[in-house]
Protein backbone atom coordinates (compact mmCIF):
# COMPACT_ATOMS: atom_id res chain seq x y z
CA UNK A 1 0.00 0.00 0.00
CA UNK A 2 1.87 2.92 -1.02
CA UNK A 3 1.17 5.82 1.45
CA UNK A 4 -0.76 9.41 0.44
CA UNK A 5 1.65 12.67 -0.63
CA UNK A 6 0.12 14.33 2.13
CA UNK A 7 0.71 11.81 5.36
CA UNK A 8 4.22 12.78 5.25
CA UNK A 9 5.89 10.73 8.50
CA UNK A 10 8.07 13.01 11.28
CA UNK A 11 11.00 12.10 9.99
CA UNK A 12 10.15 13.77 6.19
CA UNK A 13 7.93 16.78 8.13
CA UNK A 14 11.24 17.34 10.02
CA UNK A 15 13.67 17.33 6.83
CA UNK A 16 11.26 19.30 4.88
CA UNK A 17 11.48 21.99 7.77
CA UNK A 18 15.08 21.71 7.78
CA UNK A 19 15.57 22.56 3.87
CA UNK A 20 12.76 25.71 4.91
CA UNK A 21 14.49 26.84 7.51
CA UNK A 22 17.44 26.58 5.53
CA UNK A 23 15.89 28.10 2.38
CA UNK A 24 14.33 31.30 4.28
CA UNK A 25 18.01 31.56 6.45
CA UNK A 26 19.52 32.26 3.30
CA UNK A 27 16.71 34.49 2.02
CA UNK A 28 16.78 36.45 5.12
CA UNK A 29 20.48 37.16 5.13
CA UNK A 30 20.78 39.92 3.07
CA UNK A 31 18.07 41.98 5.15
CA UNK A 32 19.44 40.97 8.47
CA UNK A 33 22.97 42.48 7.06
CA UNK A 34 21.22 45.57 6.07
CA UNK A 35 19.24 46.05 9.08
CA UNK A 36 22.53 45.04 11.63
CA UNK A 37 24.30 48.01 10.13
CA UNK A 38 21.86 50.29 9.61
CA UNK A 39 20.03 49.94 13.27
CA UNK A 40 23.65 50.39 14.57
CA UNK A 41 24.36 53.77 12.41
CA UNK A 42 20.89 55.10 13.50
CA UNK A 43 21.92 54.27 17.13
CA UNK A 44 24.89 56.42 16.95
CA UNK A 45 23.43 59.31 14.55
CA UNK A 46 24.64 61.95 16.39
CA UNK A 47 28.03 60.85 17.71
CA UNK A 48 28.95 60.28 13.67
CA UNK A 49 27.32 63.09 12.73
CA UNK A 50 25.06 61.49 10.07
CA UNK A 51 22.44 64.58 10.16
CA UNK A 52 25.62 66.83 9.47
CA UNK A 53 26.84 64.88 6.51
CA UNK A 54 24.77 65.35 2.92
CA UNK A 55 23.99 63.31 0.18
CA UNK A 56 25.57 64.29 -2.93
CA UNK A 57 25.01 61.34 -5.22
CA UNK A 58 22.53 62.62 -8.10
CA UNK A 59 20.46 59.75 -8.39
CA UNK A 60 19.71 59.56 -4.44
CA UNK A 61 18.70 63.04 -4.84
CA UNK A 62 16.77 62.33 -7.68
CA UNK A 63 14.92 59.11 -5.99
CA UNK A 64 14.07 61.60 -2.97
CA UNK A 65 12.38 63.99 -5.62
CA UNK A 66 14.86 66.77 -4.27
CA UNK A 67 14.93 69.49 -6.85
CA UNK A 68 16.22 73.06 -6.75
CA UNK A 69 13.23 75.70 -7.24
CA UNK A 70 12.90 77.21 -10.83
CA UNK A 71 12.69 80.57 -9.41
CA UNK A 72 16.57 81.77 -9.14
CA UNK A 73 17.48 85.48 -8.06
CA UNK A 74 21.11 86.16 -8.58
CA UNK A 75 23.39 89.25 -8.74
CA UNK A 76 27.04 89.41 -10.01
CA UNK A 77 29.44 91.72 -8.12
CA UNK A 78 32.46 90.98 -9.89
CA UNK A 79 34.18 88.57 -7.45
CA UNK A 80 30.79 86.98 -6.02
CA UNK A 81 27.78 85.86 -7.17
CA UNK A 82 25.03 86.34 -4.85
CA UNK A 83 21.75 84.01 -5.39
CA UNK A 84 19.08 83.27 -3.46
CA UNK A 85 17.02 79.95 -3.63
CA UNK A 86 13.76 79.98 -2.03
CA UNK A 87 14.80 82.42 1.06
CA UNK A 88 18.10 80.48 1.38
CA UNK A 89 21.62 82.58 0.47
CA UNK A 90 24.82 80.90 -1.70
CA UNK A 91 27.68 83.38 -1.93
CA UNK A 92 29.59 81.32 -5.19
CA UNK A 93 27.34 78.76 -4.71
CA UNK A 94 28.14 77.84 -1.08
CA UNK A 95 25.23 78.24 1.22
CA UNK A 96 25.06 80.49 4.23
CA UNK A 97 22.66 79.50 6.63
CA UNK A 98 22.86 82.19 8.84
CA UNK A 99 21.51 84.42 6.21
CA UNK A 100 18.22 84.41 4.67
CA UNK A 101 15.60 86.40 3.52
CA UNK A 102 14.52 87.34 -0.17
CA UNK A 103 17.40 88.88 -2.12
CA UNK A 104 16.79 92.31 -3.61
CA UNK A 105 20.60 93.29 -4.80
CA UNK A 106 24.10 93.73 -4.33
CA UNK A 107 26.70 96.53 -4.60
CA UNK A 108 30.37 96.26 -4.11
CA UNK A 109 31.21 99.57 -2.04
CA UNK A 110 34.89 100.40 -0.41
CA UNK A 111 35.96 96.81 -1.49
CA UNK A 112 33.56 95.25 0.40
CA UNK A 113 30.20 93.54 -1.24
CA UNK A 114 27.12 94.38 0.57
CA UNK A 115 24.01 92.01 -0.01
CA UNK A 116 20.40 93.71 0.49
CA UNK A 117 17.69 91.29 1.37
CA UNK A 118 14.11 92.55 2.23
CA UNK A 119 15.17 93.71 5.94
CA UNK A 120 19.01 93.18 6.37
CA UNK A 121 21.90 94.29 5.07
CA UNK A 122 24.98 91.71 4.52
CA UNK A 123 28.44 93.05 4.39
CA UNK A 124 30.71 90.53 3.01
CA UNK A 125 34.69 90.51 1.89
CA UNK A 126 35.88 89.91 -1.72
CA UNK A 127 36.51 86.77 -1.07
CA UNK A 128 33.00 86.07 0.28
CA UNK A 129 33.58 86.51 4.14
CA UNK A 130 31.13 87.54 6.01
CA UNK A 131 31.83 90.94 7.87
CA UNK A 132 28.47 91.82 9.13
CA UNK A 133 24.43 91.56 9.06
CA UNK A 134 22.89 94.83 9.82
CA UNK A 135 19.14 95.06 10.44
CA UNK A 136 16.79 97.30 12.24
CA UNK A 137 18.58 97.22 15.35
CA UNK A 138 21.62 98.82 13.47
CA UNK A 139 19.50 101.22 11.89
CA UNK A 140 19.01 99.68 9.04
CA UNK A 141 15.89 100.98 7.41
CA UNK A 142 13.40 97.90 6.86
CA UNK A 143 11.56 96.60 3.77
CA UNK A 144 14.25 97.56 1.14
CA UNK A 145 13.18 97.49 -2.25
CA UNK A 146 16.30 98.05 -4.17
CA UNK A 147 19.97 98.83 -3.42
CA UNK A 148 22.34 100.73 -5.73
CA UNK A 149 25.66 103.64 -5.30
CA UNK A 150 24.51 106.69 -4.84
CA UNK A 151 26.20 109.47 -7.79
CA UNK A 152 28.65 110.61 -5.01
CA UNK A 153 29.89 106.95 -4.49
CA UNK A 154 27.52 105.82 -0.96
CA UNK A 155 25.61 103.44 -0.99
CA UNK A 156 22.08 104.06 -1.41
CA UNK A 157 19.06 101.75 0.06
CA UNK A 158 15.54 102.26 -1.64
CA UNK A 159 12.60 101.37 1.33
CA UNK A 160 8.69 101.71 1.28
CA UNK A 161 9.11 104.87 3.59
CA UNK A 162 11.62 106.29 0.38
CA UNK A 163 15.38 106.73 -0.01
CA UNK A 164 18.47 106.42 2.57
CA UNK A 165 21.81 107.18 1.93
CA UNK A 166 24.60 105.35 3.85
CA UNK A 167 28.34 106.56 5.07
CA UNK A 168 31.46 105.61 4.80
CA UNK A 169 31.37 102.95 7.72
CA UNK A 170 28.09 102.38 7.05
CA UNK A 171 27.15 102.79 10.24
CA UNK A 172 24.57 105.74 9.64
CA UNK A 173 21.32 106.17 7.34
CA UNK A 174 19.84 109.29 6.39
CA UNK A 175 16.63 109.78 5.02
CA UNK A 176 16.59 111.60 1.47
CA UNK A 177 14.69 112.61 -1.45
CA UNK A 178 14.77 110.57 -4.21
CA UNK A 179 17.90 109.33 -4.56
CA UNK A 180 20.02 108.77 -8.48
CA UNK A 181 21.41 106.02 -8.55
CA UNK A 182 23.51 102.57 -10.11
CA UNK A 183 20.94 100.40 -8.71
CA UNK A 184 21.57 96.89 -8.38
CA UNK A 185 20.30 95.16 -11.26
CA UNK A 186 19.41 91.15 -11.36
CA UNK A 187 21.83 88.67 -13.29
CA UNK A 188 21.51 86.02 -15.74
CA UNK A 189 23.03 82.92 -14.98
CA UNK A 190 24.09 80.23 -17.55
CA UNK A 191 23.47 76.96 -17.60
CA UNK A 192 26.50 76.16 -15.63
CA UNK A 193 25.89 78.65 -13.19
CA UNK A 194 22.28 77.85 -12.85
CA UNK A 195 23.27 74.02 -12.90
CA UNK A 196 26.38 74.72 -9.56
CA UNK A 197 23.48 76.34 -7.91
CA UNK A 198 21.02 73.70 -8.04
CA UNK A 199 23.40 71.21 -7.26
CA UNK A 200 24.78 73.13 -4.23
CA UNK A 201 21.08 73.62 -3.16
CA UNK A 202 20.16 69.84 -3.70
CA UNK A 203 23.53 69.19 -2.00
CA UNK A 204 21.43 70.69 1.46
CA UNK A 205 18.58 68.65 0.76
CA UNK A 206 19.73 64.98 1.89
CA UNK A 207 21.55 64.09 5.11
CA UNK A 208 23.05 60.95 5.35
CA UNK A 209 20.86 60.32 8.23
CA UNK A 210 17.62 60.28 5.98
CA UNK A 211 18.97 57.38 4.19
CA UNK A 212 18.60 55.29 7.17
CA UNK A 213 15.14 55.25 5.97
CA UNK A 214 16.71 51.69 4.06
CA UNK A 215 15.99 50.24 7.98
CA UNK A 216 12.36 50.56 7.28
CA UNK A 217 12.38 50.07 3.86
CA UNK A 218 10.36 53.48 3.12
CA UNK A 219 13.18 54.53 0.66
CA UNK A 220 11.61 52.24 -1.64
CA UNK A 221 8.16 54.06 -0.54
CA UNK A 222 5.17 52.11 0.75
CA UNK A 223 6.35 48.85 -1.42
CA UNK A 224 9.34 49.08 0.75
CA UNK A 225 8.13 49.07 4.10
CA UNK A 226 5.90 46.40 2.92
CA UNK A 227 9.15 44.27 2.00
CA UNK A 228 10.35 44.98 5.30
CA UNK A 229 7.22 43.53 6.94
CA UNK A 230 7.76 40.65 5.23
CA UNK A 231 11.37 39.98 6.15
CA UNK A 232 10.21 40.67 9.90
CA UNK A 233 7.85 37.51 9.33
CA UNK A 234 10.18 35.68 7.83
CA UNK A 235 12.76 36.11 10.76
CA UNK A 236 9.76 35.43 13.56
CA UNK A 237 9.46 31.87 11.39
CA UNK A 238 13.27 31.86 11.20
CA UNK A 239 13.33 31.62 14.66
CA UNK A 240 10.09 29.70 15.53
CA UNK A 241 11.72 26.73 13.17
CA UNK A 242 14.93 27.50 14.56
CA UNK A 243 13.64 26.55 18.31
CA UNK A 244 11.44 24.19 17.49
CA UNK A 245 14.31 22.26 15.14
CA UNK A 246 16.53 22.26 17.97
CA UNK A 247 14.40 21.08 21.30
CA UNK A 248 12.84 18.21 18.11
CA UNK A 249 16.62 17.64 17.88
CA UNK A 250 17.66 17.66 21.48
CA UNK A 251 14.58 15.32 22.33
CA UNK A 252 15.78 13.05 19.32
CA UNK A 253 19.27 12.92 20.70
CA UNK A 254 18.41 12.46 24.70
CA UNK A 255 15.41 9.57 23.53
CA UNK A 256 18.64 7.84 21.62
CA UNK A 257 20.68 8.02 24.15
CA UNK A 258 18.09 6.38 26.13
CA UNK A 259 17.86 3.41 23.75
CA UNK A 260 21.22 2.93 23.87
CA UNK A 261 21.64 2.84 27.48
CA UNK A 262 18.61 0.54 27.78
CA UNK A 263 20.76 -1.88 25.72
CA UNK A 264 23.57 -1.99 27.47
CA UNK A 265 27.24 -1.97 27.00
CA UNK A 266 26.94 -5.72 25.42
CA UNK A 267 24.38 -4.86 22.73
CA UNK A 268 26.40 -1.59 21.30
CA UNK A 269 28.29 -1.92 17.91
CA UNK B 1 -16.17 67.03 21.45
CA UNK B 2 -16.13 69.30 18.36
CA UNK B 3 -14.85 72.15 20.80
CA UNK B 4 -11.81 69.09 21.88
CA UNK B 5 -11.06 68.85 18.84
CA UNK B 6 -11.11 72.34 17.34
CA UNK B 7 -8.48 73.45 21.00
CA UNK B 8 -6.47 70.27 19.56
CA UNK B 9 -5.96 71.18 15.78
CA UNK B 10 -5.99 74.88 17.21
CA UNK B 11 -2.66 73.91 19.27
CA UNK B 12 -0.95 71.35 16.86
CA UNK B 13 -1.18 74.54 14.02
CA UNK B 14 0.38 76.61 17.40
CA UNK B 15 2.99 74.09 17.23
CA UNK B 16 3.90 74.05 13.94
CA UNK B 17 4.07 78.18 13.46
CA UNK B 18 6.02 78.53 16.80
CA UNK B 19 8.31 76.20 14.90
CA UNK B 20 9.55 79.04 12.82
CA UNK B 21 8.92 82.18 14.54
CA UNK B 22 10.09 85.84 15.47
CA UNK B 23 8.62 86.61 18.87
CA UNK B 24 10.24 90.07 19.41
CA UNK B 25 12.52 91.84 16.87
CA UNK B 26 16.13 93.32 17.60
CA UNK B 27 14.58 96.64 17.77
CA UNK B 28 12.18 95.62 20.12
CA UNK B 29 14.29 93.97 22.30
CA UNK B 30 17.15 96.76 22.16
CA UNK B 31 13.80 99.41 22.83
CA UNK B 32 12.78 96.94 26.02
CA UNK B 33 16.49 97.13 27.31
CA UNK B 34 17.53 100.28 27.60
CA UNK B 35 13.85 102.22 28.43
CA UNK B 36 12.50 102.87 25.01
CA UNK B 37 16.23 104.57 23.84
CA UNK B 38 18.75 102.34 23.26
CA UNK B 39 22.66 104.01 22.82
CA UNK B 40 24.18 104.21 19.68
CA UNK B 41 25.69 100.58 19.12
CA UNK B 42 29.18 99.85 19.08
CA UNK B 43 31.47 97.77 17.08
CA UNK B 44 33.97 95.11 18.60
CA UNK B 45 36.50 93.84 15.53
CA UNK B 46 36.59 89.84 15.81
CA UNK B 47 40.72 89.81 15.92
CA UNK B 48 42.81 87.20 16.76
CA UNK B 49 43.06 86.78 20.12
CA UNK B 50 38.66 87.48 20.15
CA UNK B 51 38.18 85.05 17.53
CA UNK B 52 40.25 82.50 19.26
CA UNK B 53 38.33 82.73 22.41
CA UNK B 54 35.11 82.61 20.67
CA UNK B 55 35.62 79.62 18.45
CA UNK B 56 36.73 78.13 21.67
CA UNK B 57 33.44 78.54 22.98
CA UNK B 58 30.88 78.10 19.97
CA UNK B 59 33.12 75.26 18.95
CA UNK B 60 33.53 77.22 15.48
CA UNK B 61 34.11 80.58 14.34
CA UNK B 62 31.59 82.97 14.94
CA UNK B 63 30.04 84.24 11.90
CA UNK B 64 31.84 87.87 11.01
CA UNK B 65 34.30 89.68 11.20
CA UNK B 66 32.48 92.16 13.21
CA UNK B 67 29.53 92.14 16.07
CA UNK B 68 27.35 95.01 17.20
CA UNK B 69 26.74 95.69 20.81
CA UNK B 70 25.04 98.27 22.91
CA UNK B 71 26.62 99.30 25.88
CA UNK B 72 25.23 102.16 28.67
CA UNK B 73 26.02 102.20 32.46
CA UNK B 74 28.17 98.69 32.90
CA UNK B 75 25.41 97.18 31.10
CA UNK B 76 26.10 95.59 26.85
CA UNK B 77 23.35 94.30 25.09
CA UNK B 78 24.10 91.43 22.62
CA UNK B 79 22.06 89.98 19.39
CA UNK B 80 24.04 86.94 18.35
CA UNK B 81 23.01 83.88 16.84
CA UNK B 82 23.76 80.22 16.76
CA UNK B 83 22.56 76.85 14.32
CA UNK B 84 20.97 74.27 16.86
CA UNK B 85 20.53 71.75 14.65
CA UNK B 86 20.01 73.55 10.85
CA UNK B 87 18.99 76.85 11.05
CA UNK B 88 19.70 80.11 13.47
CA UNK B 89 18.32 81.17 16.46
CA UNK B 90 18.23 84.67 17.33
CA UNK B 91 19.26 85.37 20.70
CA UNK B 92 19.17 88.95 22.73
CA UNK B 93 20.84 88.40 25.98
CA UNK B 94 21.91 91.47 28.42
CA UNK B 95 25.27 91.13 30.80
CA UNK B 96 25.86 93.31 33.46
CA UNK B 97 28.97 93.38 36.06
CA UNK B 98 27.19 90.68 37.94
CA UNK B 99 26.84 88.28 34.82
CA UNK B 100 23.93 87.69 32.71
CA UNK B 101 20.95 89.94 33.43
CA UNK B 102 18.38 88.93 30.58
CA UNK B 103 18.13 86.25 27.90
CA UNK B 104 15.78 86.26 25.36
CA UNK B 105 14.97 84.31 22.22
CA UNK B 106 13.99 86.69 19.94
CA UNK B 107 13.41 84.42 16.58
CA UNK B 108 13.53 80.80 16.40
CA UNK B 109 13.78 78.70 12.81
CA UNK B 110 14.38 75.11 13.65
CA UNK B 111 11.90 72.87 13.74
CA UNK B 112 11.87 71.40 17.37
CA UNK B 113 13.32 72.73 20.54
CA UNK B 114 11.50 75.95 20.97
CA UNK B 115 10.95 75.52 24.26
CA UNK B 116 14.36 76.99 25.05
CA UNK B 117 12.34 80.61 24.57
CA UNK B 118 9.95 80.52 28.07
CA UNK B 119 10.94 81.46 30.78
CA UNK B 120 11.28 78.72 32.93
CA UNK B 121 14.08 77.79 31.01
CA UNK B 122 15.63 81.25 30.15
CA UNK B 123 15.17 82.16 33.52
CA UNK B 124 17.82 79.73 34.67
CA UNK B 125 20.82 82.31 33.35
CA UNK B 126 19.94 85.32 35.47
CA UNK B 127 23.21 85.93 37.03
CA UNK B 128 25.11 83.40 35.88
CA UNK B 129 28.95 84.40 35.10
CA UNK B 130 31.70 83.14 33.66
CA UNK B 131 34.79 80.46 35.53
CA UNK B 132 38.28 81.20 34.31
CA UNK B 133 38.32 78.72 31.85
CA UNK B 134 34.76 80.47 30.03
CA UNK B 135 32.77 78.27 31.11
CA UNK B 136 29.27 79.13 33.18
CA UNK B 137 29.57 79.43 36.55
CA UNK B 138 26.44 77.46 37.28
CA UNK B 139 24.74 74.20 35.62
CA UNK B 140 21.83 74.81 33.28
CA UNK B 141 18.72 72.06 33.90
CA UNK B 142 18.10 71.37 30.14
CA UNK B 143 15.22 70.26 28.36
CA UNK B 144 14.42 66.76 26.41
CA UNK B 145 14.08 66.35 22.74
CA UNK B 146 15.46 70.26 22.53
CA UNK B 147 19.48 69.22 23.75
CA UNK B 148 20.71 71.10 20.66
CA UNK B 149 18.86 74.51 21.10
CA UNK B 150 19.92 74.68 24.82
CA UNK B 151 23.26 73.65 24.17
CA UNK B 152 22.84 76.99 21.48
CA UNK B 153 21.85 78.85 24.24
CA UNK B 154 24.07 78.01 26.91
CA UNK B 155 26.94 78.68 24.15
CA UNK B 156 25.52 82.37 23.17
CA UNK B 157 25.33 82.92 26.94
CA UNK B 158 29.06 81.98 27.32
CA UNK B 159 30.05 84.18 24.28
CA UNK B 160 28.25 87.63 25.30
CA UNK B 161 29.90 87.20 28.79
CA UNK B 162 33.26 86.97 27.49
CA UNK B 163 32.47 89.40 25.12
CA UNK B 164 31.05 92.10 27.50
CA UNK B 165 34.59 91.30 29.52
CA UNK B 166 36.53 91.94 26.91
CA UNK B 167 34.62 95.00 26.42
CA UNK B 168 34.23 96.61 29.22
CA UNK B 169 37.43 95.31 30.92
CA UNK B 170 39.93 95.25 27.85
CA UNK B 171 41.68 98.73 27.21
CA UNK B 172 42.66 97.69 23.73
CA UNK B 173 39.31 96.83 22.88
CA UNK B 174 37.74 100.17 22.30
CA UNK B 175 33.97 100.95 21.57
CA UNK B 176 33.61 102.63 18.11
CA UNK B 177 30.56 104.09 17.63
Amino acid sequence: MTRSHNTKSPATLLRSLYIWHRYIGLAVALFVIVLAVTGLLLNHTDEIGLDSIQVSSPALLDWYGIHAPADVRAFNTGALTIAELNGQLYVNNVHRPNIEGTLIGAVVFNELVIAATENQLVLLTPAGELVERMDSSTGIPSGIQAIGIGNDGFPVIRTRQGDYLGDAGLMKWTGMPAVNARWAMPATLDKTARQSLDNAWRGNGLPLERVLDLHSGRILGHWGVYLMDAAAILFLLLSISGVWLWIRRRTSARSHQRKIKRRGPHNTG
Amino acid sequence: MIRLLTSLILLLLSGSLLASDVYQSNKDFLAEVFDGTPPAPGVLWLREDIRTASTAIMGHPYPGLRIRYWSQAGRSAWILEEIGKERPITVGLVVNDKGIERIRVLAFRESRGWEVRHPFFTDQFTGIGLTADRQLDHDIDGISGATLSVRALEKLARLALYLHDRVHNDNDTQPQH
